[in-house]
């Protein structure tokens, strides 16, 4: 029981560090631009970095913060159904989401991960001004499925799931 | 399984397990990898693996995180709060100017902000209060904030904006541009119906007396108009710099949140705390949104794969319908579905089968995607599940869900009056587009 709790110590952790990554890879976009458009317009330097720096920590940083959002409960999801079954439906209804949550990104994070695996063996590289190795980028994608799952795997301790908070947050923002 | 089965089934599948209450990523997963496993065998599930990695690696994409992020440090900061105070003090004395004030307000948080939810939240909490207190009419005091925080989706910076015209193949610069007059115009419908109300029911709106403007002097309102100027240079550096193609999208969203945080320096509300919060929010909400958006890609290969979308294109064309029916056809669908799904997931769903309709019916991408916006903004505020909705009664004290049901329903037919307005004039939406081409 102790190593297990070790083991959650860790996996949380881990989702924790994939935040500020997260929020890192967010701060590298905006930098990109902004030096981008202003070596543009004012040094007359276009970089030809930006676009490629801003593609890969888009995805990077997607994939990083994928296992927070899930832990936090934060993806989008229309809730209605746990708000009109009754306490111990809802419940049931939310393992079975849980469950599907579990099996749909450990199946995502095996052929995402058979993919990057490929992209390495076969030294595939992005089409770019300096191309870089693909797989490089496509981890991230890996790593956010199967953090993900570990975490829907974790929620579906049957008594600890709350049918008043089934998070679902809003994609409009 | 002939096409026609094939596309039904996998729309009411994926309705179904939207639903179910499954993360909508989650539901696109889980059919996306059954309809690979179906119709292309594991060959296929490199295929999915590749759309997810192309949608995350999509450097349009990036638009998004930096709209929120601009959003974000503007209300975090509080430098919202000047504007807020400076176009209270531009509005003069007039029977139910707290009503013209809400407009006004939600107007300029609209070239603010890409989503509804946060100055519906706001609003709810400042401007509602008071509304009530000095014996405002509450049910067209919510609607006016409702259908005011829904022009920030339709006004530019626009997030939904961004995603139809990156799943839709659509100049993201012509739609943003082609928002303005939509949005200006709407926010003008608005303020006339309501003060059409208000002249022929004076009870709407308390006595003068009661609701009297501060005094403000000639002084204090050029200060008003000072205080503005830095939320402007915001504005400008986002749409400005793309109107006069001095910047693409992305980086005219960089370059705003620059302005944004620049203005929050100005006004001494920057900090650290507030900049790490406002980037994990956006980090958060981009990582949620652009999941969706990854998982649901291979749903409009596996249609082109299947021959369901080359099939219905074909029909339409046998069918001969005037193109005005098929209009009213193709919108009223998603009209009726925003009641109950997620905008971006429904746009997930219609923007593959749609798009290839376009060129058939001889619509203008922007002009029909803009007023698809427009279709997808009102099912915030639709009854029974409009998102609007719940983030203003989330913010709102003690009030009924029922009055906010009834307060939403003239708005929503604002709404579609605009819609027929854009259909009738599309030089409304592709005048102002072609002018910066």
């Amino acid at each position: 029981m102790g190593c297990y709790r070790t083991l959650i110590r860790w996996h949380d952790q881990l989702t924790v560090v994939g935040y500020y990554l997260g929020c890192a890879a967010l701060a590298i976009i905006f930098g990109a631009y902004i030096i981008e458009v202003f070596g543009r317009y004012f040094f007359n330097a276009p970089q030809w970095w930006a676009s490629e720096a801003v593609s890969y920590s888009l995805c990077a940083g997607t994939f990083l913060m994928m296992p927070y959002v899930t832990w936090k409960k934060g993806h989008v999801a229309v809730a209605l159904i746990f708000d009109m079954l009754p306490e111990n439906g809802a419940r049931v209804a939310l393992w079975l989401t849980y469950l599907l949550g579990t099996l749909a990104c450990g199946f995502a994070a095996w052929i995402t991960m058979e993919e990057t695996i490929r992209q390495y063996v076969n030294n595939v590289h992005l089409m770019a001004v300096k191309p870089v190795p693909k797989y490089l980028v496509s981890v991230f994608i890996p790593f956010g499925f199967a953090s993900s799952t570990l975490h829907f795997f974790r929620l579906l301790e049957f008594k600890a799931i709350d049918p008043n908070n089934s998070g679902s947050g809003f994609s409009e923002g | 399984m002939g096409w026609e089965a094939t596309l039904l089934t996998a729309i009411l599948l994926l309705l179904a397990a939207f639903m179910s209450g499954a993360p909508l990523f989650v539901a696109f997963l889980a059919i996306n990898l059954t309809g690979v496993a179906v119709f292309l065998g594991p060959a296929g599930f490199g295929m999915v693996a590749n759309s997810i990695f192309d949608t995350g690696n999509n450097a349009d994409l990036a638009t998004i995180p930096l709209f929120i992020l601009m959003a974000e440090v503007l209300f975090r900061s509080g430098t919202v709060d000047i504007l807020f105070d400076a176009v209270d003090k531009l509005i003069g004395r007039m029977k139910g100017r707290q009503y013209v004030l809400t407009i006004s307000l939600s107007t300029v948080f609209g070239a603010l902000s890409g989503a509804g939810m946060a100055v519906a939240a706001m609003l709810a909490r400042t401007v509602f209060p008071t509304m009530r207190d000095r014996g405002y009419d509450t049910k067209l005091a919510i609607g006016n904030i409702l259908a005011g925080a829904s022009l920030a989706p339709i006004i530019p910076p626009s997030v939904l904006a961004i995603v139809i015209g990156t799943l839709s193949n659509t100049s993201i610069a012509g739609l943003l541009i082609g928002g303005i007059i939509p949005g200006l115009m709407l926010s003008a419908m608005f303020l006339t119906y309501t003060m059409l109300r208000v002249k022929f029911n004076p009870s709407l709106a308390p006595d003068d007396g009661q609701d009297v403007a501060p005094k403000i002097s000639a002084g204090e309102k050029l200060r008003a108009i000072a205080g503005c100027m830095p939320f402007a240079l915001i504005i400008f550096s986002v749409m400005g710099f793309i109107m006069f193609g001095i910047a693409t999208p992305s980086e005219a969203a960089a370059t705003g949140v620059l302005a944004a945080i620049i203005t929050a320096a100005y006004y001494r509300r920057l900090s650290w705390k507030m900049i790490t919060e406002s980037l994990g929010t956006a980090a958060f909400i981009t990582s949620m949104i652009l999941l969706i958006m990854a998982s649901s890609r291979m749903f409009s290969q596996l249609l082109a794969f299947t021959g369901a979308t080359t099939e219905l294109t074909n029909l339409i064309v046998s069918l001969g319908w005037h193109p005005m029916l098929m209009l009213f056809i193709m919108m009223a669908i998603p009209f009726v579905l925003c009641m109950f799904i997620d905008q971006i997931a429904l746009m997930l769903v219609v923007i593959p089968i749609y798009q290839p309709l376009l060129t058939t019916l001889g619509f203008d991408p922007i002009w029909f995607w803009l007023i698809m916006l427009l279709n997808v903004t009102v099912g915030g505020i639709s009854p029974p599940f409009g998102y609007v909705i719940f983030a203003f009664q989330g913010a709102a004290d003690k009030v009924q869900i029922s009055d906010v049901f009834r307060a939403s329903w003239p708005f929503v037919v604002l709404f579609l009056l605009g819609m027929v307005a854009l259909a009738a004039f599309p030089p409304l939406v592709t005048a102002l587009p072609s002018l910066f081409k």
